[in-house]
């Protein structure tokens, strides 16, 4: 065996026996086995000392802080409640790049900020005061803002309470600035809370494990009977769409799941549903699109969106902007990304050309470009043309006898790619496109696959991919009450 | 415009979930906590302001790495923070520190990229596919960065060895 395939097998830390032996043999080989371990060492324990709870004993200049800060450092917890929102640190966070932003896309959230008036909820601990200066809640979202002043170990997190929401509308985002002594940042729930709740706990965690609890009393800007709308359900052709609807002052929430009902597609062995497919190394941009729709209108938005899936389900949550007119809506769910039957297509040699019809493979047009027995490896390339059909995977050979061949490596390339994203980035700029993604689909693909050697004098064999996903035709629709 | 911006949304969830990782990451090329937070400041205002592409989670955690990287390499290229690289085995630090000194010793010795695969395989225990998505660049190419990264630090400890050797 020679040093480089030994070597290979070190870096991927499969070593085989005959690797094992030929070790033994040689010290070349041994000590880059040696210095593969010591980095490796070096670099998990050095990433872990500096990732610490501790850190690193480099400490950063301190910064400056405030005599009344210096001051407040040696009491204890103070709980403070304001009588209005300090009017510097109003402008403060008013003048946050994020909150404004924002509030150029959010028209609902800055009402809904005026709405909530100001009170001031601070904690003081160990120098360091964490303030949440306004919260707003509706019944589509919860939106906190607050600062934090004084020398924190960082990274620190934001713990928000949870939202009484069911299906994707349970997590949170978060953005923060850094501030003239601290930070100051905002923390949106993904969902409201529950409408019965009269105490919401937000804490801060520094990455020392110090934390500044606050306790806050919870007024909604708006009520919920009758702009909560829950239980929306219905199925189709084995899938299953649930929802619920927030109509808010800041804006409109949709709440979402899908079911693959009886777990079909993970059952055989076929993939799970999923939100998209995989981009940009899939053979088509296909995402699976929940909307909330006026008539056939998509409505404005959305801001926010999180999801996740188990495999039999896929759950989102998507913020609009606030409806006043709730007549003709719908939820509308399609698009889905499932896992087709296994790809088995033959190729056949016929004296010294390969007969390799082209096929449809979920409205996607297929065409061997070229098949190549070489000494070292077979190399096929395919070509694939618009359609439905997302993602090919876990490719072999199998041969006349029944042997199997393994992908040794495998390479997408789009040629007009670069050209094509130029276009349309422009066009977007431009406003003559809305979803520059979809560029991607209109271009040819060719799937370079490069397979274990077959016989050089092989005149028949089946090419398989056992990973197939495609977007299914299953459209589902449910008409949201309008009260 | 809806899957653009619900894109953004999915990207900045999961530099939320991921952000223990990206400082993981950010620290290990940076070589400061203090330049890594700014780092990944930055780097979520540009998840945040990115209103492009949408992969599968996957992919989106590829983009993600790609976001720290460029925005690291930035500030390396603003800071040239990085120290010049010592001898190996020389170790002053005799606190907790030490295995971050020695960190900082060997990777100083490995140009930029073999820096980002070195971390990325073996600090964030990413597969060589992984770390091919992240930095763009095919599996046998990581994997050859990767052996020329060990034939590297393999002379510089014999060296580090061998001065140790005659010093005594």
């Amino acid at each position: 065996m020679k040093c480089e395939d030994v070597r290979t097998q070190i870096l991927e830390e499969l070593i085989s026996p005959e690797a094992g032996r030929h070790l033994e043999q040689c010290a070349e080989c041994r000590s880059f086995l040696a210095t593969l371990q010591r980095m490796k060492l070096t670099v998990r324990n050095g990433l872990d000392t500096a990732c610490s709870p501790k850190g690193l004993n480099h400490k950063k200049p301190p910064k400056r802080v405030r005599p009344l800060l210096a001051v407040a450092s040696i009491l204890l917890a103070i709980l403070i409640i304001l009588p209005f929102v300090s009017p510097t640190v109003a402008r403060q966070l008013e003048k946050l790049p994020f909150v404004e932003n924002i509030f150029r896309n959010d028209e609902g959230l800055r009402e809904g900020y005026t709405l909530a008036g100001g009170k001031e909820y601070s904690v003081t601990e160990n120098g360091v005061t964490f303030t949440v200066h306004r919260v707003v809640a509706d019944p589509a979202r919860t939106v906190f803002f607050y600062s934090i002043e004084g020398e924190i170990a960082e990274p620190y997190e934001i713990e928000p309470p949870r939202t009484a929401w069911r299906y994707g509308g349970s997590g949170s985002t978060h953005r923060r600035e850094t501030a003239e002594n601290g930070y100051t940042g905002q923390v949106e729930l993904h969902g409201a809370l529950d409408q019965d709740i009269e105490i919401a706990r937000i804490t801060l965690t520094s990455q020392d494990g110090v934390q500044w609890p606050l306790d806050i009393p919870v007024e909604f800007i708006q009520e919920f009977e009758g702009n909560l709308i829950e239980g929306l359900s219905v199925e189709r052709d084995g899938f299953k769409l649930e929802a619920t609807v927030g109509f808010g002052i800041t804006g409109t929430r949709l709440d979402w799941q899908v079911t693959d009902i009886d777990g079909i597609f993970k059952k055989e062995g076929r993939g799970k549903i999923r939100l998209s497919s995989g981009f940009p190394d899939s053979l088509q941009f296909l995402e699976m699109r929940v909307q909330l729709m006026s008539g056939k209108q998509s409505l404005r938005g959305p801001y926010f969106s999180g999801g996740g899936g188990s495999g039999i389900s896929v759950s989102s949550d998507i913020l609009y902007e606030p409806i006043t007119d709730r007549t003709d809506l719908k939820v509308r769910a399609e698009g889905f990304i499932v896992g087709g039957k296994p790809l088995k297509v033959r190729a056949r040699k016929f004296l010294w050309r390969w007969n390799t019809p082209a096929f449809w493979l979920h409205d996607t047009f297929t065409r061997w470009e070229r098949v190549n027995l070489r000494d070292d490896k077979t190399v096929i390339t395919l070509k694939f043309i618009h359609g439905r059909l997302a993602e090919l995977d876990d490719f072999y050979l199998v041969d006349r006898l029944g042997n199997r061949y393994e992908l040794v490596n495998s390479e997408l390339t789009i040629p007009d790619l670069e050209a094509a994203y130029t276009k349309a980035s422009e066009d977007f700029r431009a406003g003559k496109i809305t979803d520059i993604n979809l560029v991607h689909n209109r271009l040819e693909k060719y799937y370079e696959l490069q397979f274990e050697p077959l016989p050089q004098d092989e005149r028949v064999f089946t090419l398989h991919a056992d990973t197939v996903l495609y977007k299914s035709k299953t459209v589902l629709e449910i008409p949201v009450p309008a009260e | 415009m809806e899957s653009k911006t619900e894109a953004a949304g999915i990207e900045f969830k999961l530099f939320q979930e991921m952000r223990q990782q990206l400082y993981r990451y950010a620290i290990g090329i940076l070589g400061s906590p203090h330049d890594a937070e700014d780092a990944l400041q930055e780097a979520s205002l540009k998840v945040w302001r990115h209103t492009g592409q949408l992969p599968d989670q996957s992919s989106v955690s590829a983009w993600l790495y790609r976001v720290v990287v460029n925005t690291c390499r930035d500030h390396l290229r603003k800071k040239k923070r990085r120290p010049e690289p010592r001898p190996l085995e020389v170790h002053t630090a005799q606190t907790r520190d030490r295995y971050w000194v020695e960190f900082e010793a060997m990777i100083a010795h490995l140009p930029e990229r073999q820096q980002e695969i070195v971390i990325l395989r073996f600090g964030l225990d990413l597969t060589f596919k992984e770390v091919a998505d992240v930095m763009m660049l095919p599996e046998s190419t990581v994997k050859y960065q990767l052996g020329k990264a060990i034939d590297t630090l393999r002379q510089e400890y014999k060296q580090g060895e061998e001065a140790a050797g005659n010093e005594m």
